[in-house]
């Protein structure tokens, strides 16, 4: 059977279009008003240490991947307690995805279509798109990421040359001190987005060669934050802050301003559908990793865990009673508590890792 | 292979099941609006809507010549606006569809009760664009809309171009768009001025392809004051000369032709014009020990002569420069009197509460409650410095080259 | 790993196996030293065939024994037959008294002016080469015949391409007989390491067919799949390279060509010096190149002989236009039916007032447009060429205008038909160009129930799809997915020559699994 196999290219192009993903989407940092950039930029930089941590974590044990990892750590029993919350974590996220996705779609462009079906399709799409596992779904990337590069590029010179942006907007600068940007920062943001970058812990194991592979990932990872930091200053440069904290995309908003010569006008259909390729591709490998990661706990075969997953994943999106309801919750419970919570257990992880190493130095 | 095949179909037959076109609305099912009006009338929302009326503008079928009133004006009410455009479903049979509206023209006494509700439904809803140019008018709003324009076939879009034209060629009034009513309105002001539109000329309205058989119609549409907004509530009025001066101030002025008086005594009349193509104003407060602030305002512009009254030879430096100081004075001139104007009103809508905010975020905190009303306190000092790039493909006077063979 | 590709290397039979069983019987049926048994039997085997000619002869070579000529008259050029075979035998001055089998030899080195000539001890073997056209002579007392080849070939002339026409290039074409085919081949590549395998296909029709490659140029591995499912196959007729694309091919259910087929032996040369394997099948000009990507669709011979940035230009336009022969009818459904706001008002004013008093929705409108003009390309290849013309007044004049007219459908609706149907025909390969055909219409049925969303799944699922196709081994998505930069230079634009000959040959069909 052939092996899996990655290519440094194409883990940075995923980790790119994975992490544009749905950010444009959730606000984030609002709070800290004309400063919210500069909470995205330390969030990207405790993102990067933690990021850093996990590359110590990989390196360590360089073909294993989550489950694996845990395995080893703290033994088969514990280990496996310790990881079924991750996989379900990262099915539950992918089906928070489906509903931010359906909801933006609804919101925007479908607003008469009923969800089950923009959900149906979404999930159906996403299954298909794993279907074929780690290695396709990868390359996908590599077909996806040129189209998602050219329209931002092409939607950021068509706001610029509209004029709208001004940069006086971000002033002043910490007007407001430090506590409203750490308040932010500390634990969202540094959870979402940045600390999504857990979920690569999955797919390291396959990048050959491996010697790329921090590098790759590290400035992959440096990139796609000045983007998204430099996409922030931009919303804000050309909605205030005033303005930004009211709508609830900016991204979209922004697009709606776009109006040149005459025929370039309203452009936000556009932006929808970036953002629906963006989210498109973060749930679907939040779906790789759950079913990669609950295939791995109870021995399943993957494409069966994949089928038996992805009806779960579905049914989950319609728990919650409305939008409100889910942003609420992905405000209270998600981002404060669930992904900091999956990520203390990686730090726990590193620690257990490097005291064991170096009890096994001390012994030896 | 059966199942081969279906992996490949899955995602397309799951599509196909789902027949159903939700959102469908096809182009002759939609009544496109191209200009909205609000009035306030006895406790309720009127809205009038202005609807194209596609057949008659295009020249599809060949022989039409405007047999047909290119766009139909009428009106709904209700407690709110968005029930007042719910109600307009009983009497249209299309649906009434948003997305193209290009002006909101809103009526003085609507004004005065508040635009936040019509603010309040473009950010709400997707079809709608913040992008609609506002007006405000005295009296009824939908006179506005009912007015057609000679040459012009949609009178809501021509409006728009007439007041985009406006603001790049011949700054005035800035195009407000919603987005920057929103803006403003949203930053540490919170106020606005919007143009005013009105039908200047005989109280003859042009609504009928009648009035345009005749080569002058008898009235038009100009646009004449500018309304100050504070908080979401009209507050008065500026004059077209009161107002003439703020786009200097706030860094709006694109193309703007000035009559200034070239000759030595400083107080003829303004036979003389120069176009600024391009200018620049940069703000900078001072705030002084107790709490006063001083604004200092440079501009920077650029421009060509257009008109020419004097004798004296253009060839000449030392009358260049002359030019050049007339036309800052006159310059300055209009910024001092729309200062004192806003000074007057007592609402920043020059947004020099911004800037103040930008440099002493911290002590704004506390001059932003009573900032309007201490307007007077500011002192404002202007430099304009113009710049003389063109005198033109002549060197003199018309009259001065006459006499002096 | 849990989802590797299942590996396929097996196809399944297509014809029973009694044929297989008898052909294999027969290859051990020997000659007798009987003259008339041996004549009876070859009887049999061919089954009694009325064109079967058989001529005894006495030969002043050795007068006393009975020879006989055996051959199928309406396969052997009479000619050969009299002057080199017939004449020679009669009036031989040799004069010998070998007997039986050496005297076979003897006559086939020393009398036939044939070039082609061999001693063949299975009756099964001269009864196939009968069939081709050969002649047989039989001697009392030997167990072995003489085959002579004298084979008549009824080949049509080499012509000018029909199918993939260039202004600039070669105007030469392959025709049906896989020895022409070879010698237009040979013609081009001098090399001594163009290797050509031969084999015979198909049990009924024994269709000869070559497997052509550059040794050293293309990769090992990938001839030695091509070769093995070439010989995997069975099936009783191929009657053109179609059979055996379908069945070599990787996987069967989807639209896009994963084997290319073209009729220019330029083509085929450039693909075999980029490492590409092409077979060659007796009987049809169209000669398959494999390992084939997506992109190389869209590569005509051509743009290698004009200059590089017209060459670029041309190559970005034919993607532009597969794209919109895609997309646009599904765009336009969806831009008009969905998100008018997208359109500027004024165009949106035009349209709308073209739309009044269409009875149709905007779907069923495209539908119908589309199937339509596919109605009338159909028809236009099918129908006997003097009436062509008529149907394109037809189609394009009476249907289209009067359809605008009648205000059955708007005229909008018209230009962008026929603008796509325009499109497709910019595609070099025409199996793409059906592909996106047929994509085209399953993208207007999404947009019809979910604008633009819709289409950007259906993208999104064709992009899955193609993603996941192989060609021999090859990704079919490379060198975007995988990526490789130094392939790009040949992708989407085309470099200047010097840049494209640093590329080392044999790196670029590697196929995946080799790139450790």
């Amino acid at each position: 059977m052939k092996q899996t196999r990655i290519s440094n290219y194409q883990l940075a192009l995923m980790i790119m279009l994975f992490m544009i993903g749905n950010t444009p989407l959730v606000g984030g940092g609002t709070s800290a008003k004309q400063d919210a950039w500069i909470v995205y930029l330390i969030g990207a930089l405790v993102g990067g240490l933690f990021l850093w941590m996990l590359l110590i974590l990989q390196r360590r044990s360089p073909e294993a991947d989550l489950p694996e990892l845990f395995r080893q750590l703290f033994g088969t029993w514990l280990g496996w307690v310790l990881v079924l919350p991750q996989g379900i974590i990262f099915a539950y996220q992918s089906s928070r995805n489906i509903r931010d996705f359906s909801d933006m779609t609804v919101m925007t462009i479908l607003t008469q279509t009923p969800e089950w079906s923009i959900k149906l399709i979404i999930v159906a799409l996403s299954l298909y798109a794993i279907w074929g596992g780690v290695q396709y779904f990868f390359r996908l990337a590599e077909l996806l990421f040129p189209i998602v590069l050219f329209s931002y590029v092409f939607l950021i010179l068509l706001i610029m040359l509209t004029g709208l942006p001004d940069f006086h907007r971000l002033q002043p600068v910490l007007g407001n001190g430090w506590g409203p940007i750490l308040r932010e920062v500390f634990p969202s943001m540094i959870a979402f987005p940045f600390g999504q970058m857990l979920t690569m812990l999955l797919f390291w194991k396959y990048v050959t060669p491996k010697d790329g592979l921090r590098s790759t990932t590290l400035s992959a990872y440096g990139l796609i934050s000045l983007f998204i930091i430099f996409m922030k200053m931009l919303s804000l440069a050309v909605l205030g802050p005033g303005l930004l904290d009211y709508s609830t995309i900016p991204l979209l908003e922004v697009a709606q301003l776009i109006r040149l010569a005459d025929f370039l006008e309203r452009l936000d259909v556009v932006v929808t559908l970036l953002l629906v390729i963006g989210l498109f591709i973060k749930l679907s490998l939040l779906m790789l990793a759950a079913v990669l990661t609950i295939s791995a706990l109870f021995k399943l075969p993957y494409r069966v865990c994949a089928a038996i997953l992805a009806p779960i994943i579905y049914g989950v999106c319609f728990l919650e009673p409305n939008s409100s309801v889910h942003e609420w919750i992905g405000e209270h419970i998600v981002i404060p508590y669930v992904i900091p919570g999956q990520m203390l257990l990686v730090v726990i992880a590193f620690l257990v890792g490097f005291v064991r190493k170096s009890g096994r130095q001390s012994t030896g | 292979m059966i199942k081969h095949w279906l992996r490949f179909m899955y995602p397309f037959i799951l599509l196909l099941l789902l027949c159903g076109c939700w959102n469908r609305v096809e182009m002759n099912e939609i009544g496109v609006i191209s200009a909205t009006a609000v009035d306030w009338k006895d406790g309720k929302w009127i809205v009038s809507y202005q609807l194209v009326i596609p057949q008659a503008i295009s020249s599809h079928s060949g022989s039409s010549s405007r047999s047909e009133a290119p766009v139909n004006v009428f009106s709904t009410e209700g407690a709110s606006i968005r029930q007042a455009i719910g109600e307009a479903s009983r009497e249209m049979s299309r649906k009434l569809y948003f997305a193209h509206n290009q002006i909101v023209v809103v009526s003085e006494s609507a004004a005065r009760k508040g635009i936040s509700a019509i603010l309040e439904i473009y950010m709400r809803n997707p079809d709608a664009r913040e992008m609609v140019s506002m007006f405000i008018t005295k009296g009824s709003s939908r006179k506005l809309i009912e007015q057609l324009l000679p040459i012009e076939k949609i009178p809501g879009n021509a409006i728009q171009r007439l007041i985009e034209n406006e603001a790049g060629n011949n700054s005035l009034y800035p195009d407000m768009t919603l987005y920057r009513v929103l803006l403003d309105l949203l930053g540490p002001e919170q106020a606005t001025g919007i143009p005013e539109l009105t039908i200047a000329g005989a109280d003859e309205p042009l609504n009928s392809l009648e009035s345009l058989k005749t080569t002058s119609t008898k009235s038009k549409i100009r646009l004449g004051n500018l309304a100050v907004i504070q908080g979401d509530q009209l507050k008065s009025w500026l004059s077209q000369e009161d107002a003439a001066g703020l786009m200097w101030l706030t860094d709006e002025v694109g193309r703007v032709t000035i009559g200034f008086d070239c000759s030595k005594e400083q107080n003829g009349p303004k036979n003389s014009a120069a176009i600024v193509s391009k200018a620049t104003t940069k703000h900078k407060p001072e705030l002084s020990a107790d709490g006063r602030v001083t604004m200092r305002v440079t501009v920077k512009a650029n421009g060509s002569l257009l008109e020419y009254a004097c004798p004296h030879k253009l060839t000449e430096p030392e009358i260049v420069k002359q030019i050049e100081r007339r036309i800052a004075e006159e310059i300055e001139a209009e910024m001092m009197k729309s200062w004192h104007a806003v000074q007057r009103i007592e609402t920043d809508i020059v947004g020099f509460g911004t800037v103040v905010n930008r440099a002493y975020p911290k002590q704004w905190k506390a001059m932003r409650t009573e900032w309007n009303q201490n307007l007077t306190d500011l002192k404002l000092e202007v430099k304009v410095t113009f710049n003389l790039t063109r005198v033109g493909f002549s060197t003199r006077n018309f009259k001065d080259a006459q006499n002096s063979e | 790993m849990f989802f590797g590709k299942r590996s396929k290397a097996t196809q399944q039979p297509l014809s029973a196996g009694t044929t297989d069983a008898s052909k294999s019987d027969r290859k051990t049926n020997p000659f007798t030293p009987s003259l008339k048994t041996n004549l009876d039997a070859l009887n049999q085997l061919l089954g009694h065939s009325s064109d079967l000619s058989s001529r005894s002869l006495g030969s002043p070579l050795a007068p006393d024994i009975t020879m006989s000529i055996l051959y199928l008259g309406d396969l052997v050029d009479d000619t050969k037959l009299n002057e080199h075979v017939l004449r020679p035998l009669l009036s031989s001055r040799l004069q010998s008294d070998l007997r039986s089998n050496d005297l076979v030899e003897l006559i086939g080195e020393r009398v036939i002016e044939i070039g082609s000539t061999s001693v063949s001890v299975s009756l099964n073997e001269c009864a196939d080469r009968l069939l081709e056209g050969y002649c047989l002579l039989l001697i009392q007392e030997a167990a072995c015949g003489l085959l002579i080849d004298i084979r008549e070939i009824k080949v049509r002339q080499v012509s000018e391409p029909s199918a993939e026409t260039v202004v600039r290039g070669a105007q030469i074409s392959f025709n049906e007989s896989i020895s022409t085919n070879l010698n237009l081949l040979r013609q081009i590549l001098r090399s001594p390491s163009l290797h050509v395998e031969e084999m015979e296909v198909g049990s009924e029709t024994r269709t000869q067919l070559a497997l052509i490659y550059l040794d050293g140029v293309a990769s090992s591995d990938t001839v030695n799949t091509v070769r093995s499912r070439l010989q995997a196959i069975q099936i009783s007729s191929v009657l053109d390279s179609g059979y055996i694309e379908a069945l070599i091919q990787d996987k069967g259910y989807t639209p896009f060509p994963t084997i290319k087929n073209t009729e220019r032996p330029d083509a085929v040369a450039g693909g075999l010096l980029e490492g590409q394997i092409a077979i060659i099948v007796d009987g049809s000009p169209f000669v398959l190149v494999a390992p084939v990507t997506f992109f190389q669709q869209f590569q005509s011979p051509e743009d290698y002989y004009i200059r590089f940035d017209i060459a670029t230009f041309l190559r970005l336009i034919r993607y532009a236009a597969f794209i919109i022969s895609m997309t646009l009818p599904s765009l336009y459904i969806a831009v008009t039916t969905f998100h008018q706001e997208m359109l500027p008002t004024t165009l949106l004013i035009t349209l709308a007032a073209q739309r009044e008093g269409i009875p149709f929705p905007g779907l069923v409108e495209a539908l119908m447009m589309e199937l339509t003009f596919e109605i009338l390309r159909e028809a236009g290849v099918r129908m006997p060429r003097a009436i062509g013309p008529a149907i394109s007044i037809v189609g394009a004049l009476v249907l289209g205008q009067a359809a605008v007219d009648a205000g059955i459908v708007s005229a909008g609706m018209v230009i962008i038909v026929s603008f796509t149907a325009i499109c497709n025909f910019v595609i070099p390969q025409l199996n793409m160009a059906i592909a996106a055909r047929l994509i085209r219409f399953l993208f207007m049925l999404l947009a019809g129930m979910f604008g633009l969303m819709g289409i950007i799944a259906g993208v999104l699922a064709v992009m899955i799809h193609v993603v996941r196709l192989e060609s021999f081994g090859v990704p079919y998505m490379s060198p975007l997915a995988p990526f490789s930069w130094s392939r790009m230079k040949d992708t989407f634009i085309r470099a200047p020559l010097q840049k494209l000959i640093k590329r080392e040959p044999h790196k670029v069909f590697q196929p995946d699994n080799k790139q450790k």
